[in-house]
Formats: structure tokens, sequence, C-alpha cells
């Protein structure tokens, strides 16, 4: 209390938006990181490696779109078209142009920004909903768009095989070798989450997206450039998606237009819905709750994409704001 | 002393005219106050000036340069700030975040400093011990200041303020214009306010424009237009029959 008495004497306002608790905070994280990868070490089971696996690349996905849906309020539907992107482009540098897999990722990234792009300017024309709309056209257009790639080779309906291993400075990480795997996407995903929440929001964009979604007009008013950071929301958000996308690729050695199926779409939706939006770490250990119940559900085989409703339902009666809203507000 | 200036600005909103043919300056430094019946156009005249909404034709000036086409964001990096009818803040972020953004916003689209300091802001609005508190917990008399505080944060030189004493009880509308009065005279920033009660008015304002259906009726001292007998007959007029 007095300290932040003697900060308001000179003008000093404290908020994450200036840094106030980014220290402890991040060792909180990196610590919460650490155990991760040690656990990773212990764990003796590959199978579980291989479920971390997934969670951690879907961690990217689900951040990068509470970045744009949660956090900017842009009701973006493409995030599995920023990483279906991500995916078969570093797939398709890697098998046609030789560039090694960890290079190819990087590439991925600035195809995620192209495409980032490429949805946002027909989207920023349009308001509210009709964002919903047009965004999820992209994504029910792509599949049969994939499907006419067949002739610049991007396999058609069987998708792409045989995508080359990642090669970390000289040493092939084949798919089996999980425990690798699983320090590497953790490594990854914890360098894009960290940037999306600890340095992307809690930064000038972020405070310029929590504005606009809001106030929009208020937010106008004091100065937002709203197209650019709307832009930024778009290209942020499918950069870090298409860099999932690429890790997913050369992990799984194949990508289809599955993908882009109902279930992958679905399982991103239960995430963002049971984890809550616009609030750190909800999203993320939605992401966590969701892939590791599916798995322990396996056995109920038929009923485990009702059990997976059921939750759904159960989270938005009794916990309207998700998991995040266990917690209190940032800050 | 002209600071901004409206020439034959017309707004169309499909067939309907809500503004026709609008003429007039504002004089840098003083109060301005809008007034006229419900409807009459005061919002749209507002919006028009701070960008808003774009004039369908006529021309908009200010510092003598022309900003008709400029949007929003572009005239509050020129000075043109803006507060509204409803305060709709920041709601998740702390009362001290809502007035951070305005200095941080305002300081990126001008490209330099805002020239006003947290510290004059947190002066005239006495928020300096609500900066913690949640902005969705304000009530609003609350609100209004930090509305008026995000604003002042964007380093304006003329605020347009959109009935800012609208829901306030008598008690607050004497606090507020307090407020507002000394916006004016420490920082020396023009102010349009766009009110109904004529009495605060007459009390705050150095001018008053009127304006009916869209449409420019006169623009004096308080004392000759609040005697003129067509605006006693349009403003109060209506009053009476309410
Ligand atoms: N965006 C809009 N589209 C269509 N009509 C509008 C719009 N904004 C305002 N109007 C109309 O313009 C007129 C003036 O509105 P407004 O400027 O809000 O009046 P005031 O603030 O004086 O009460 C009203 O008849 C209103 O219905
Ligand atoms: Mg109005």
């Amino acid at each position: 209390m007095s300290s932040s008495k003697t900060k308001t004497e000179n003008s000093h306002i404290t908020s994450v938006f200036t840094g106030a608790g980014l220290r402890q905070h991040s060792l909180v994280y990196w610590a919460v990181i650490a155990a991760l990868a040690l656990a990773g070490g212990l764990i003796g089971d590959s199978y579980i490696h291989h479920i971390f696996i997934l969670v951690f690349i879907w961690c990217v996905v689900i951040a990068s779109w509470d970045l744009i849906l949660g956090y900017a309020g842009i009701f973006n539907y493409a995030q599995l078209v920023f990483f279906t992107f991500g995916a078969y482009g570093s797939a398709m540098l890697s098998i046609y142009a030789g560039v090694t897999p960890l290079l190819a990722i990087l590439a991925a990234a600035g195809i995620g920004a192209v495409i980032g792009v490429v949805v946002a300017v027909p989207s920023l024309r349009l308001k509210g909903e009709y964002v919903a709309l047009f965004t999820f056209a992209v994504h029910l257009a792509l599949p049969p768009l994939i499907q006419q790639g067949k002739a610049i080779g991007m396999g058609g309906n069987t998708g792409l095989l045989g995508i080359p291993w990642l090669n970390l400075f000289g040493y092939q990480v084949s798919s089996i070798d999980k425990l690798t795997w699983y320090w590497v996407s953790l490594a990854i995903g914890a360098i894009c989450v960290y940037l999306i929440y600890f340095v992307i929001l809690r930064g000038r964009m972020g405070l310029a997206f929590i504005a606009m979604r809001d106030a929009d007009t208020f937010a106008l008013a004091i100065g937002v450039n709203e197209y650019r950071y709307k832009m930024l929301a778009f290209v942020a958000s499918a950069v870090f998606t298409a860099v999932a996308g690429g890790v997913y690729a050369h992990y799984t050695g194949v990508v289809t237009p599955r993908v882009l199926g109902t279930e992958f779409f679905l399982m991103a939706m239960v995430m963002l819905a049971i984890g809550g939006m616009g609030r750190f770490p909800g999203a993320v250990l939605g992401v966590f709750i969701v892939v590791i119940g599916n798995e322990l559900l396996r056995s109920f085989d038929d009923y485990r994409l009702l059990l997976l409703g059921v939750a759904v339902v159960l989270t938005v009666i009794f916990l309207p704001l998700g998991v995040a809203g266990l917690f209190r507000k940032r800050g | 002393m002209t600071q901004m200036s409206l020439e034959n600005v017309t707004m169309q909103f499909g067939s309907f005219r809500a503004l026709t043919d609008m003429s007039f300056h504002i004089d840098r430094g003083e109060i301005l106050g809008v007034a006229g019946p419900n409807g009459a156009g005061k919002s749209t005249l507002m919006n028009v000036c701070t960008g808003g909404l774009r004039a369908s034709s006529g021309q908009v000036s200010f510092n003598g340069r022309d900003v008709t086409r400029f949007k929003r964001h572009a005239r509050c990096g020129l000075g043109i700030a803006q507060t509204f009818q409803i305060p709709t803040l920041l709601s998740s972020l702390t009362v001290g975040e809502n007035l951070l953004a305005g200095q941080i916003f305002g300081t990126e689209v001008r490209g330099e400093a805002t020239g006003i300091s947290m510290d004059e802001i947190l002066f005239l609005t006495q928020l300096e011990d609500s900066l913690q508190m949640d902005a969705a917990q304000a009530d609003l008399l609350t609100r209004k200041r930090i509305m008026l505080g995000a604003a002042l944060a964007t380093g304006p030189e003329i605020i347009f303020m959109d009935e800012p004493l609208g829901g306030l009880n008598a008690e607050e509308i004497v606090e507020f214009l307090q407020v507002i009065r000394h916006v004016r005279e420490e920082l020396g920033i023009t102010i349009v306010m766009v009110e109904h009660k004529t009495r605060a008015l007459a009390e705050i304002a150095d001018r008053v424009l009127i304006i009916n259906f869209g449409e420019f009726v006169m623009l004096d001292t308080p004392q000759v237009v609040l005697n003129d007998e067509h605006v006693v007959e349009i403003y109060l007029g209506k009053k009476h029959d309410a």
C-alpha cells in the first residue's frame, strides 16, 4: 500500500503494461517449464510423451487464438487455416527444396505472416459477426483448394507423406524418439507462449487489443490506430500458429487436409471454452485439460465426444469464464 | 483566434440529413456550449468534428488544416479529443491503466510527448486514490472523470464533450463543472460541450451554439442566446411540452 502511494506521487501508474510483476511472473513461468522438462525425462512411457507433445503444440495454437479472439475481440475462425499453411509450407519446403526442417519451421512463420495479412485485409472491412462468417468460410474453402493444389505437389486427399525428420545440428530426430520431441516441442511451445502472453500481450499491442475489445469507440478517440493493431493481431496470431503447424508436420511426418476436419476444429473450440478466453493461463490450461481428458476418456470410445460435450455444457453453466474464471484478475 | 472551423458541413445518413450546411468557428481557449432539442444533431456535430463521422460535404478545419477526411485516431494525434455521452471505458483494466492508455496511444499517434503530465491529470480529475481500482467498479461520476482523464492524457488542444453532465445529480454537476472549468483554466484547452441544462450552460460557457433539425440557429453569448425569443420557443418550449 505505502509503496503504491510513493509511486503515485511521481505519477508512475503501476500496471502490467509498464512491466509490473513481469520478473516474478516470468520466473514462475520458466520454473513451470523447467519442471515440465524434468518431468519429461522422468516419464518412461513414450505414449505419455506423445500426448504431451500434442499438448505443447496445441498450446501455441490456442494461445494464438486467445490473442486474437480473447484479447483483441476479433471473431477470427480461420485459426486452423494458419496452422495448415504452416504445416504444408514447412513440409513442402523441406520435401521439395531440401530446406532443413528447423529453417522450414522458421519459414513457416513468414508464411503465417503473409496468410495473416491475406485473411486480415478483407476481415478489417467487416464488422463483428461478419468477420466470423468470412473467416470460417476461408476455413471451409481450404480443403478443396488443397485438392487443387495436388498439381503443385500438395498431395491431394492423401496429403504429404515422408516429411523429413527434424535435424538438430546434425542429430536426426525420428518420430519414434519421443523424449527428444518432448523437449523440442516444449522448448518451441514455451517460447511461443511466452512471447504471446508476456511480451506481446503485456506490451503496447496487448493494451491496444484490450482497448479495442472493451470499448472500440473510446479506443479510437484516445488514439488507437484500429487498422494497424487489428492487422498486427492477425499477423501475430497467424505467425505463431503457423510455427505450431510446422512443428506438427515434422513431428508426425504426415500432413493431410484432415487438420481442417471437424474434430480438430471442435477440439480447439472446446479447449478455449473450457479454459476461458482473455485471461492467462486459462486457455493454456484448457489445452492440458482437454487433451489429457480426451486421452483418459479413450476407453469410453463411443461416448468420448458426448462426454466432452457434457464437459463443455457444465463449464459454460458453472464456469462461464472457463477455468480462467477461477483465477483472480491479472495484476 | 479561430482554432477550428466548419464550412457548409452537411451530414447525410441515407436520405436523412442530420446536419445541413453548418458553418461556424470555434475560438482557441473558449468554452462553447452546444444546445438544442433531442435529435437536433448535437452528437452528430461532435462526431463530424472529432472524426467519428466523415462529413458528407463541406469542410472541417483545425489550426488552418483541412481535417475533413482524417480518421478519429489521426485527429486525436492533432490534438482533438472527445468524451462520450455514455462512458464506456476499458472495463477489464484498472483506472490507472485507462489513463495510461490515453497517454501511450496519444503519444504514439502524435509522434511526440503529449505535453500534459500525469500529475496534472491526477490533480484535475482527483483519481490518484482510485488508480488501482477496476474501472468497471467506478460510479458514474468517477467514470466521467476517467474518460476525461484519458482524453486529457492524449494531450489535446480541444475537447468535445457530449452531455458531460448527463445522469449526474445537482451536487455532482457542481463538482464536474468545476473540473471542466479547471481543464480550461489550468491547461488552456478549448472545450465544446453539449448540454441540455441551460442554467449550467449560462454558468460555464463563453458562447452558446443552438441547433435545431440539423440546422444552425444562432451562436452568441449565453445572455443573448438564452433570452432570444426564437431560442426560448424551440428550446424551452419543447421542455414545457414534455
Ligand atoms: N448513424 C446514424 N444513422 C442514421 N441516423 C442517425 C445516425 N446518427 C444519428 N442519426 C439521426 O440523426 C439525428 C440526430 O441525432 P443526434 O446527433 O444523435 O442528435 P442529438 O445528439 O442532438 O440528440 C437523429 O434523428 C438520429 O436518429
Ligand atoms: Mg446526443
